[in-house]
């Protein structure tokens, strides 16, 4: 069980790493659909093979091949969210400058300057 | 405003910008504003979007006033502030004073006097240096947690976190560049003055809370989220 839980800890943090550092990157892109695929074949193949799934599992340690397929469905999930919580960060990001930048022209021209009138 | 006793300090302030960004605060803004006005002549409201009519009422009461389209968060909306004061280069000393009229003006000219000395860049609000502001053992408690996490992130000395009454000049202005639109923005301002290496200090301030800043004040539920914030982006 030991070497399961290190395999899938390790696949957690790689994923946690990769997605901070290689966001909106080329690379980042790339891996997300090479993984998006793999990820179909694989689930195309454990439902052709089932018993297959419960090897696997097995090798690793894990008993049964529902509870492999949980924990990888676990990461998937958790690698999912992350990754559309930045990039709702980044489109917030991009969403403040474009209305700054309408606000600040919509204003311009009487602003900071000093009213006479408040002076006297 | 009209207080004749107020033009030669009036005159003097002009080179001050008063950022206040306000997000539905219909029913006291025209007060901050009025009450702003009688020793600062530039006052510029950014109305983040308010469902209400805060942005027409600050301006009827003598502010200058931008809209943001969309409600983008406090940070986002000091910053517009910031960015329209630069664009003005007669403005060389920045206040930052929240909208709910928890914030004393006196507190505020203080803080620009002492910027006019010339001997710090920055001057924050604490209201942990007197016993002026009353307040809850609970906010007390996160408070000082906050300011802890604060001084331990940026390495400066601080006894108050996230009091919105600040006063910087214009380098400091030029440097802040505020990425955290919600509330988070006040750690951040901290950091980038910090990494800057501004001389700073600070000066006690008198928060009121009264019930309507209460309801319109933080949560203690939104210091997780400005955690979040802060470490995950």
């Amino acid at each position: 069980m030991l070497i399961a839980q290190l395999f899938l800890m390790a696949i957690i943090l790689g994923l946690l790493w990769f997605s901070l550092h290689h966001r909106s990157s080329t690379e980042a892109r790339a891996f997300r659909r090479v993984a998006f695929l793999g990820l179909t074949l694989l689930t195309v193949l454990a439902i052709l093979f089932p018993y297959v799934v419960t090897d696997i599992a097995n090798t690793f340690g894990i008993g049964r091949g529902v509870d492999f397929v949980i924990y990888l469905v676990s990461i998937g999930f958790l690698f999912f969210s992350l990754s559309v919580y930045l990039k709702f960060g980044d489109m917030d990001r991009r969403i403040t400058l474009l209305s700054r930048h309408i606000a600040l022209l919509e204003s311009k021209g009487d602003l900071g300057q000093i009213d006479p009138d408040k002076i006297k | 405003m009209g207080n004749p006793d107020n033009s030669a300090l009036l005159q003097e302030n002009s080179d001050t910008l008063i950022v206040v960004p306000v997000f539905a605060e219909s029913s006291v803004i025209a007060d901050v504003v009025t009450e702003l006005a009688r020793y600062f002549p530039n006052i510029c409201c950014i109305d983040d979007g308010s469902p209400d009519s805060s942005g027409v009422i600050a301006l009827k009461a003598g502010a200058q006033v931008i809209w943001h389209p969309i409600n983008l968060g406090q940070g986002a909306a000091l910053q517009t502030g910031i960015e329209a004061g630069i664009g003005n280069t007669e403005i060389q000393y920045f206040v930052t004073f929240d909208g709910d009229g928890q914030h004393s003006p006196t507190d505020a000219l203080e803080m620009v006097r002492i910027l006019r000395e010339d001997e710090f860049d920055v001057v924050f609000g604490s209201r942990f240096l007197d016993e002026r502001t009353e307040l809850t053992f609970a906010k007390r408690v996160v408070l000082k947690m906050a300011i802890t996490y604060t001084n331990w992130s940026t390495g400066l000395k601080l006894t108050d976190a996230h009091n919105g009454l600040r006063a910087f000049n214009r380098n400091v202005a030029q440097t802040i560049q505020l990425q955290q639109d919600g509330m988070a923005h006040a750690t951040e301002i901290v950091n980038q003055i910090g990494k800057g290496g501004f001389r700073y200090c600070e000066n006690p301030v008198h928060v009121v809370y009264t019930d309507y800043s209460r309801a319109k004040g933080q949560s203690l539920w939104n210091s997780v989220n400005i955690l979040f914030d802060l470490i995950l982006r």
